[in-house]
Order: structure tokens, then sequence, then C-alpha cells
């Protein structure tokens, strides 16, 4: 099986990316991610937020990348707190957001192998965007503590 | 592309977190505070996921054999708690053979369902009318197809048992996740 996307419709999905709507949303997942996860030991970005975005870049399957958030979730059992952990703050928004763009190639080809490579491109766009957002809270966090 | 990465991603991925989703909505008891109060344990998820990796053609034996352990405990057991907790264990390796071999009008989906829907025409095997006589090419023909066919299923069983219990066991651990309130 051999679907191929057309112009049209990478430019119809990068631009579903760029709506305001898209870009307030991830940039809030970002920021989440970053209050929830911080930074690993010497300030580098969590390996988490990485695993996150090498899985949606390197996924044959948008499912690959909806599995790894619920098993991340499934993982993590309710601290001494009855806290939840970090995936079980985040996860539900990333599904949902994950759950969007699944909408989204539904809604702009019937063509399931176009379907999946669909998702799959949106899936990197998403999570470039999230990322960005991510680090962007990070940079500003280390800049308020070097002027303090 | 794959017809695998599709089938992942669509339909037999809906499959499984609808199977899941409505065992855990119909067996959860909200008793089921810490996760070991769960019937189906973390472990026994796991070793599922990777017996369907490992040994597709075995899950429904598997689930079978878990079910009559579980069934010989019910008979033993008379603590009304338990009981109900064996029950819906028993239920639960019932639904994994079920989706493995099921048949209408019990199971109105199932791999073996599935497969067989997905076989190549080329590979369906001709019934022959009875008494017929086949020579000696003919009856190696049939061979080679039944062989054929064989290979065929194997492969999907291989990839298809594989994509859909990764998604039912991490549905199923998800959901158990979401409702556990303890250690």
């Amino acid at each position: 099986m051999s679907a191929v996307l057309t112009p049209e419709l990478l430019q119809a999905a990068d631009s579903f990316l760029d709506t305001n709507e898209q870009h307030e949303a991830a940039k809030q997942l970002g920021r989440r991610l970053f209050e929830t996860f911080g930074a690993d030991k010497e300030g580098r970005v969590s390996t988490q937020v990485r695993n996150l975005q090498q899985m949606a870049v390197s996924a044959t399957r948008f499912a690959d990348v909806e599995d790894f958030v619920k098993n991340q979730m499934g993982k993590e059992k309710l601290d001494k707190q009855k806290k939840p952990g970090p995936w079980r703050q985040t996860g539900d928004n990333i599904l949902e957001q994950l759950k969007k763009l699944r909408a989204q190639a539904n809604q702009l080809t019937s063509d399931e192998g176009q379907r999946l490579l669909l998702r799959l491109h949106l899936a990197r766009g998403w999570v470039r965007a999230v990322v960005g957002a991510y680090l962007y809270a990070k940079a500003q966090k280390e800049m308020e503590q070097s002027h303090a | 592309m794959l017809e695998i990465d599709i089938a992942a991603d669509t339909e037999l991925g809906e499959q499984a977190i609808k199977a899941a989703g409505k065992f855990v909505r119909k067996h959860a008891a909200p008793s089921y505070q810490r996760e070991d109060d769960w019937p189906i344990s973390r472990s026994q998820i796991t070793g599922l996921r990777q017996i369907a990796m490992n040994e597709p053609a075995r899950v429904g034996e598997f689930a079978e054999h878990q079910r009559r352990k579980a069934e010989a405990k019910l008979e033993n057991t008379t603590n009304e708690k338990r009981r109900q907790e064996l029950e819906a264990e028993i239920a639960f390796w019932e639904l994994v053979r079920g989706l493995c071999e099921g048949k209408p009008p019990k199971f109105s989906w199932s791999l073996t369902q599935a497969r067989d829907q997905a076989l190549p025409a080329e590979l369906h095997d001709e019934k022959q009318p009875p008494g017929a006589q086949l020579t000696k090419e003919q009856q190696a023909a049939r061979k080679e197809k039944r062989e054929g066919r064989e290979r065929w299923q194997r492969q999907w069983e291989r990839d298809h048992y594989a994509a859909f219990f990764q998604r039912f066991c991490i549905h199923y651990l998800y959901e158990m996740s979401k409702r556990t309130k303890g250690e």
C-alpha cells in the first residue's frame, strides 16, 4: 500500500497547525509540561518530554503516540499524599490534543493511507510546537533566575 | 506504509479500546481502591501482551487456561468479595478468548473473524463435491494452496495479535490507573 500526501493536503494540515487555537493549545501544554516535568538535572530538557517528542517523530502509527502517553500514565501510581504523578497530571490533555489531530486528518481526506500519513505529519508538527513552548518556558525560568 | 499500520491505527485499535473499556466499566467495582484489588493484575496483563507478541496462536489457549484456574478457585471460595473478584477474572479471560476466536452472535467481532475476512481470494479453499476424485496435480496444487493459506494466516496473526493486544493491554492499565486511588 503506498499512499502519498499531495501538496494540497500538506498545506491544509500545516494551516490547521498554524491556527490560533492550535498555537494557543500547544503553548499552554508546553508550559504545563515544563511546570509539571521541569528540567532534568543540569538543566537539560526532561527525558520524559524528549521521549514524547522522539515517539511522535519516529512513530509509524499514530496509535503508538497515544499508547506511549497512556502507557506512561498507566505506569504511574499516586504518591503517599495521593497526588498524581506528572503523566497523570498532563496525559489527558495530551490525549485530547491528539484526538483533535486524528479528527482533523479524518476531515481532510477519506483515504485511509493518506489519513495515516496526515496523522503522523500533524503529530510531528504538533510536538514541535509543544516542545518549542516547553523550551520557551524553560528559558524564561532560567532568565528569571539569572536576573534574581 | 503497511496495512497493519493502518489497521492498528483504526479498526483494530478501536476494537481493542472498546473491549478493554467495556470490561472495565462493567467489572471495575468502586471498591477497587488499590491496584492489588483489581482482579487482573498488572503482571497478568504484561504476560498476556507478551504471549500475543511472541506466540499469537496460543493466546486463546492461554486465556482458557487462566479461566479454568480462576474457575477452580471460585469453586472453593465462600467469601463473597473474593467470589466477585474471581467472577470478574473469569469474565476477563472469557473476553480475551472471545476476542481471539469468538463467533457471532456472542462476538460480532473477533480476530479470527477479521483474519478470515481479510484472507485474499486466491487463498480461499475451494470446496470439492462429495466423492470428487482429484488428480495428483490437483492434489498437489491444493496442498500448496493450503500451505500458502497457513503461512498467510500465521503472518497475519503475528502482526495483528501483537498490535491488538498492545492497545488492549495499555488501555486496560490506563483505565486501571485512572480508577486507582492509592498504592
